[in-house]
């Protein structure tokens, strides 16, 4: 689905990425994993071209998407839940759902969708008409997700959403993620600093190290990788 | 080839020396290529811009069309020589620091010992302090500015035509009870020195009269919306209202009186011409409304001089000369009118003696009262007579003379006079 | 004291009505952009400028030329983000402060250049004068309430049920999110500039029958403005309007209560004092 090839960034003239390559296979999710400051949020902010980077091609589908303006993602399908879920705060919940359906023109669509994103995730649907700004962590993170869910994502993209949520919230956002991929047939690629609960619902993962990769393998190959374990897991 | 070059550059520079204004005179006087005819330069010191410029471009054009005529009529003669005036004008934008450097401009860099102009209060007073002190051999003929230190303040070279804005307020006061208003609302440009002057004169002597204030309200040069200030000043149930301002701000008041429901007397204080009022108001609106003023540019209630200054005035201009204009066009008669008298063209003090000597001569177009015989009095001032104003049918209409005292008042500029030395 | 209170309450919300119409725009623009735009008192004037030729040269009846007015001010205010707001956008906030000054010199300068430094009236078709109890206000008056409570009200309306309304809601509370989710911010952008402009004709309009235009009104127009803002709360709109109406009442009943001479300063003290309460505006305080 999603194809990186030779990417580099650079912040004020220092290369903070040094021309990786990588792919969100079809159907799969797909993990990066690596600490604080190894350059991850930015490989996600220069795929959607929030900032400038180098690369030899990024190929989305088949198509170029070098140049695409990063309001115009959303409308090819590429839905983006960001680093700090980067809600409409004093909208309701329902508002920012609506919201993740602007690029959609099918308004029955988007009509039977947002039932069926509320059904699916309970918390939201009780909590519909708060104000985004007053949710905790973990429904923020996960209306961050239906927000995203509500553009119809060919490819779903997840910026650390473990940050800022509680450890049993976590795992439900995960279980949800992996529901979506599952169930909805969405290609997800995740990046996150949480390496162990990352890499237990990944299908394949690369490990991000300094600006470039280090390892990468499927999730269960790198869960007993020695070296894995020892930096990135702590074990 | 080199020969057309140096001839250009020659008329070049001669061109380019004309068009300075003579920047390297050094005195007033010059001689002209006539021979015989001597060119008299005379500066020239007004608001031509800024909230001024209502007032001081009117005195712009009579100025300049007085020594026009003068001019085309051969110049004038004193002693043995003829002169034609050249003017040497500089805009003080209503500014009295402008005001200021523009003076010192005119005396040191162009040369000149005499300035006329002056329409606006603080420009003129912070330069007449400057000239009094610094430039006695300047002489400062003052035209519309109001504020009664200018005269008051006892510099000799400092002399005005138009009379202070207490003498018309002493005047104003006896009127207004004499027309048997007992309860009277004050909605006016008290900040302004000028105003601040007349009304103070006019509440004592409508006092004295047994009038009584109802209330007091303020508003800014500047101000159009003065809609709280009427509110308070209708709630107080006056009988009648005074409004002392600038033209176009009491334009407003008059206006939003009118459309706050009060349909009694208003009377003013303000000299604005009909065309500046009904920028403004509608000629409804203005019925009632008095003009308490010194006689100024009130044709009819003047003499032949002043029908001739009108309509040239409207001939060369394209249309009425405001007001207070003719201040303007009698300063520079007085100017003309010393020198001859005293039989020089440079002895400013002569020429202020000389003024200050004579009895008011025929030429002048406003009408002044004597006082002790005299067209100045010992601090440089005139007084001309005061007058009411009624606005009707579209016009201002002459309604009678206010009583006025100008012996009376010009003791007690002299007092005051006393008292700064 | 019963009748000139209502008088005067009538004058305050006349006045703030005025201020709304100024300071909404002025909201909208900083809150989407974080712009504070100096140069809105100039567009205001504007504003006032093209009612004026319109009606007085052009013989067009009032509220047609406020219209006309509008679309051209909204175009004017597009065109002005455009061209000079738009290359300082990632500059220092301090540039797009000196760009708005130096349009401000250019705008009124222009204008003086124009229609000469004296005032211009508009002429108004509004005519009569209505009593409540003893109170008067005339006609124009009573308009420039209404318009102010017909424009704010579509403004709200079209800010909380439309699509783009929705979309500058959004913009104004999370930029990059708005991009993601497919906003064009540019569109957004061109909206809340136009917006802004055409309530500044209408207001300048108004106040230009009202009183008068004149080449340098802008300048107060603006400082007017963005007390309303700073007391309302910066880029909310309930702020620009609780905050307009507060300085208007505040103006007029201090006028009566206290003083005419000080009506300009008792704004600016009531400003000071909720400052000191609540910093961050009556209704300021989230994001911004």
């Amino acid at each position: 689905m999603l194809s990186v090839k030779n990417l580099s960034i650079a912040y004020n003239g220092v290369k903070v990425v040094h021309g990786i390559d990588f792919k969100a296979e079809k159907g799969k999710v797909t993990v990066l994993i690596g600490a604080n400051g190894a350059g991850k949020t930015s490989i996600i902010r220069s795929i959607m071209n929030l900032i400038k980077s180098e690369s030899d091609e990024i190929l989305y589908d088949g198509e170029d998407i070098k140049k695409t303006k990063p309001n115009n993602m959303s409308r090819i399908g590429i839905s983006l839940c960001p680093e700090g879920r980067q809600l409409f705060p004093d909208m309701t919940v329902l508002e920012n759902l609506e919201m993740g359906a602007y690029a959609r023109k099918d308004k029955a669509g988007i009509a039977t969708d947002l039932v069926d994103i509320l059904d699916k995730f309970p918390r939201l649907k009780d909590r519909k008409t708060q104000c985004a700004g007053t949710l905790s962590g973990g429904e923020q993170e996960l209306l961050a997700i239906a927000r995203a869910l509500m553009g119809k994502p060919k490819l779903l993209i997840l910026d650390e959403p473990s940050w800022g949520v509680a450890p049993i919230m976590v795992e439900e956002v995960m279980k949800m993620t992996r529901h979506i991929n599952e169930e909805m047939g969405v290609t997800v690629l995740l990046v996150e600093q949480n390496a162990n609960v990352a890499l237990r619902y990944s299908d394949y993962a690369y490990v991000l190290d300094v600006g470039e990769i280090a390892i990468q393998g499927t999730g269960e190959a790198l869960l007993g990788d020695r070296k894995v374990q020892e930096i990135y897991l702590g074990i | 080839m080199k020969r057309l070059i140096l001839s250009l550059i020659l008329i070049v520079t001669m061109v380019l020396t004309g068009c300075g204004g003579g920047s390297k005179a050094s005195t007033s006087t010059g001689s002209d290529e006539k021979g015989g005819t001597e060119t008299l330069r005379i500066g020239f010191n007004d608001s031509l811009t800024g909230a001024g410029a209502v007032y001081g471009l009117p005195q712009q054009n009579a100025i300049r069309l007085y020594f026009k005529q003068l001019n085309e009529a051969g110049g004038f003669e004193v002693g043995d020589k003829t002169y034609k005036v050249e003017l040497v004008e500089l805009d003080n934008k209503s500014d009295p620091t402008e005001a200021v450097s523009a003076t010192r401009k005119l005396i040191d860099k162009e040369g000149v010992n005499i300035i006329l102009g002056w329409a606006s209060s603080g420009a003129t007073k912070a330069v007449s302090a400057v000239i009094g002190v610094e430039y006695p051999d300047v002489f400062m003929l003052v035209g519309t500015a109001g504020e009664e230190s200018i005269t008051a303040d006892g510099y000799a070279n400092v002399a005005r035509i138009r009379p202070p804005g207490g003498y018309t307020g002493d005047a104003a006061g006896r009127f207004v009870a004499k027309e048997g208003v007992k309860n009277l609302a004050i909605i006016g440009q008290l900040k302004d020195a000028l105003y601040e002057q007349y009304t103070t004169h006019f509440v004592e002597e409508f006092e004295k009269a047994g009038g009584t204030i109802a209330k007091t309200e303020t508003f800014a040069l500047g101000d159009r919306d003065m809609y709280s200030q009427i509110s308070s000043a209708l709630a107080a149930k006056p009988e009648a209202i005074f409004v002392p301002g600038y033209v176009e701000q009491a334009a407003f008041v008059y206006r939003q009186l009118r459309e706050n429901g009060y349909d009694g007397k208003i009377y003013g204080f303000t000299g604005g011409s009909e065309a500046q009022f009904l920028e403004v108001a509608t000629p409804e609106q203005m019925e009632n409304v008095y003009d308490l003023r010194p006689v100024e540019g009130t044709i009819e209630a003047l003499g032949d001089n002043a029908k001739a200054y009108a309509e040239a005035y409207e001939a060369e201009y394209k249309e009425p000369a405001t007001p207070n204009a003719i201040y303007a066009w009698d300063s520079a008669i007085a100017l003309v009118e010393g020198m001859q008298a005293a039989g020089t063209v440079d002895d400013t003090k002569a020429i202020i003696k000389a003024l200050k000597d004579m009895p008011t001569p025929e030429s002048v177009a406003l009408k002044y009262v004597d006082v002790d015989g005299k067209w100045f009095d010992p601090n440089g001032q005139t007084y001309t007579s005061n007058i009411a104003l009624l606005f009707k049918d579209g016009k201002w209409t002459y309604v009678e003379d206010l009583p006025a005292d100008a012996s009376v008042y010009s003791k007690y500029m002299t007092s005051l006079a006393e008292a700064n030395k | 004291m019963f009748g000139e209170l209502t008088q005067q309450i009538l004058n305050g919300l006349v006045m703030g009505s005025y201020y709304i119409l100024i300071a909404v725009g002025l909201s909208i623009v900083f809150g989407v952009l974080s712009i504070p735009h100096f140069a809105h008192g100039s567009v205001v004037m504007v504003g006032g400028y093209v009612t004026f030729i319109f009606v007085n040269k052009l013989g067009v009846p009032f509220i047609l030329a406020m219209l006309i007015s509008m679309i051209l001010c909204a175009a004017f205010g597009i065109l002005l983000e455009r061209s000079a707001y738009r290359p300082v956008r990632n500059a220092p906030p301090i540039n797009a402060f000196i760009v708005a000054l130096g349009l401000v010199m250019i705008i009124d300068n222009l204008m003086t250049s124009i229609f000469g430094a004296n005032q211009v009236i508009i002429k108004s078709p509004f005519k009569s004068t209505y009593t409540i109890g003893s109170a008067h206000v005339t006609s124009l008056r009573l308009f420039m309430i209404g318009a102010c409570v017909v424009l704010v009200a579509a403004l709200i309306i079209f800010m909380k049920y439309t699509k783009l309304g929705k979309a500058v809601r959004a913009t104004s509370q999370n930029r990059e999110a708005s991009l993601i989710v497919g906003i064009n911010t540019n569109v957004v952008t061109a909206i809340v500039f136009g917006l802004g402009s055409a309530f500044g004709a209408v207001a300048g309009s108004l106040i230009g029958a009202l009183f008068a235009v004149y080449p340098t009104m802008g300048t107060f127009i603006t400082q007017k403005g963005f007390a309303v803002l700073i007391l309302g709360g910066l880029g909310s709109i309930p702020g620009a309007i609780v905050g307009g109406l507060i300085i208007g009442l505040t103006e007029n009943l201090g006028s009566m209560f206290i003083s005419s001479e000080y009506k300009d300063v008792f704004a600016f003290l009531i400003m000071i004092i909720i400052l000191i309460f609540k910093p961050s505006g009556l209704f300021g305080g989230k994001g911004k």
